[in-house]
């Protein structure tokens, strides 16, 4: 998740040139830690928190979904950093075909592997296609990296106990996007011009253990707000909306499976952690479910951002609908066949 | 937002999971296998907290790109709601908006002997949705009060799969009871089986329980079935 990217990740390790550019981040630190002290014993001293039912029910549905979602996110991250810290993009350019039709399932298995999250194999894909992979293969890999590996397919075991057919749904729907897109790109995809720009994601973290700690740091803290929304939305569902309401929504098998994937890509939640908000609509059909799980990862707001601002605003206003569409229709047909 | 910052926010939210999974208090959120991922995932926040916060700041050249990506500012939001709200337990207020369960068809098998028959909420309620068994047992059942729409009340477990967000709600509806407790109290009841004249299973509605004691019992360290 590197939509905007500027995170600070440079060796920590430099020497304190500027004064000035020091007491800016002591002071601001110190501020943050002020507030939030103050908040905790102003709100226990004086009885600030309000005890509404809806508003204790919503915090402990909140609490419980940041925490049971933090350490997946940690494994997802600190593999991917392993993972990119150990293995270059020239081995994986070196075991892409030549041909597109082949390279394109080749480049999907290859997501399997590679852990990471979304906005971070955005740059990989680009990266290997200057470096010779073609564009359909790349865009095979990049919707199927996020959306197949370990973690994810682990976090949705646990997600949905009893239910292993949710995973196996979400691995099978999640490969079908990336293959359909793939083939379908090389097709249709010659006269799309793509931006080849260096892309403000492509980070370098540097060798060894500083360069492991900065892609852990840097991964972390691109996601764990979005980790943050994602909860406060879900738990507000569960909480606040009227019952109703929900009901009316849940019940239309068409309606719910376009409310749910649209809200997979209005609120971009990372891949390793979906599975746990999506487990807690537990007003919606499990195809609604899956939906929400496979559109997600291929497709949200900040990954069409993203893909805008890497391979070009042509592209993206042709990439972004076909791979909604695509997704919407595997997830239906996976979750008819097999939830 | 700088470095330090983030290490400080992300130390905090060590902070959290360790508060949480050093008591018995993570279980009011999550399941109790998620102790030893949650002390894992603090150990490593904390220090990598500790890390960016000890470390010296870059130099002025590179701090035009010190500024972390607005959303990690929303990791105050838990910390606050941990250390300043600190929730309790899912209670009526979730239970009343949950839909009821079916339990998928079980084989209980006969019921345990003894003059009083301790059993969890969703037991019953699976037993008094498909088979006879409970037909004239006594059980106790522990659980906490929810109010229905028509003054009933109910005596109430919430279950969870995965943690507290996707909770579904146990109920059974208590009748001639000595007295009714406040919403959210914690009682321990015994009483019989009202079978229902209804003859198709599942049977959908909430299974009435008709007490002869009502305890008051303290908030159990694990709430959830």
């Amino acid at each position: 998740m590197c939509l905007d990217a500027p995170v600070q990740t440079e060796p920590l390790a430099g020497p304190s040139a500027g004064a000035a550019g020091t007491e800016d981040g002591s002071r601001q630190t110190t501020i943050v830690l002020g507030c939030l002290v103050g908040a905790v014993v102003l709100s226990r001293a004086f009885g600030l928190v309000p005890d509404a039912p809806a508003l204790q029910t919503w915090a402990a549905m909140f609490i419980a979904i940041v925490i049971q979602s933090l350490p997946f996110l940690l494994l997802g991250v600190v593999l991917a950093a392993a993972i990119s810290t150990l293995l270059s993009e020239r081995v994986i350019r070196a075991v892409v075909p030549q041909n597109p039709a082949f390279a394109v399932p080749v480049a999907s298995l290859a997501g399997i592997g590679l852990i990471g999250c979304e906005c971070a194999s955005v740059p990989i894909a680009s990266s290997v296609m200057r470096k010779g992979v073609g564009a359909p293969a790349a865009m095979s890999f990049l919707l199927a990296a996020p959306a197949v590996n370990p973690v994810v397919i682990v976090s949705t075991l646990v997600a949905f106990p009893g239910m292993p057919q949710m995973a196996l749904a979400r691995f099978l729907a999640s490969f079908a996007v990336s293959l359909v897109v793939g083939w379908l790109w090389v097709r249709l995809g010659r006269e799309v011009p793509m931006g080849r720009r260096s892309a403000a994601g492509e980070h370098d973290h540097g060798h060894g253990f500083a360069g492991f700690v900065a892609s852990v740091h840097h991964d972390l803290i691109s996601t764990v707000g979005y980790l943050v929304i994602g909860a406060m939305i879900a738990a507000g569902v569960n909480s606040f909306v009227p019952k109703a309401a929900i009901s009316a929504v849940a019940s239309h098998a068409v309606l719910s499976v376009l409310v749910l994937a649209a809200g997979a890509f209005v609120v971009a939640l990372c891949s390793q952690t979906d599975a746990f908000v999506a487990a807690s609509l537990t007003a919606f059909s499990p195809t609604a479910r899956l939906a929400f799980l496979v559109v997600g990862p291929a497709m949200d707001v900040k990954l069409a951002t993203l893909e805008a601002g890497v391979f070009g605003r042509r592209f993206a206003v042709r990439f972004v609908p076909l791979v909604l569409v695509v997704a919407l229709l595997c997830a239906s047909l996976v979750g008819r066949v097999l939830l | 937002m700088n470095p330090r910052t983030q290490g400080l926010l992300i130390g905090l939210a060590g902070s959290v999971l360790l508060r949480l999974a050093s008591s018995a208090e993570y279980l009011r959120y999550v399941n109790p296998w998620m102790r030893w991922p949650l002390l894992a995932t603090a150990a490593v926040l904390l220090g990598l907290g500790l890390r960016l916060l000890s470390a010296p700041q870059a130099p002025r050249e590179h701090t035009g790109s010190t500024r972390g990506p607005w959303s990690a500012w929303l990791l105050v939001l838990p910390v606050l709601a941990v250390f300043a709200v600190s929730p309790p337990a899912l209670g009526a207020y979730a239970a009343d908006r949950s839909a009821v369960k079916v339990t998928t068809d079980k084989n209980y098998g006969t019921l345990g002997g003894g003059p009083v028959v301790p059993m969890s909420v969703s037991e019953f309620q699976g037993r008094a949705q498909w088979d006879d068994t409970l037909s004239g047992a006594t059980v106790a059942l522990t659980g906490f009060v929810s109010t229905g729409p028509d003054g009933a009340w109910y005596l109430t477990r919430l279950a969870i799969a995965c943690c507290a967000a996707d909770a579904v709600a146990y109920k059974v509806r208590i009748e001639d009871a000595p007295l009714q407790p406040p919403q959210d109290a914690w009682v321990r009841v015994t009483g019989t089986w009202q079978k229902p004249a209804t003859t198709a299973l599942p049977r959908l509605d909430p299974p009435v329980l008709k007490v002869t004691d009502v305890t008051p019992v303290a908030t159990p360290s694990h709430p959830y079935e």
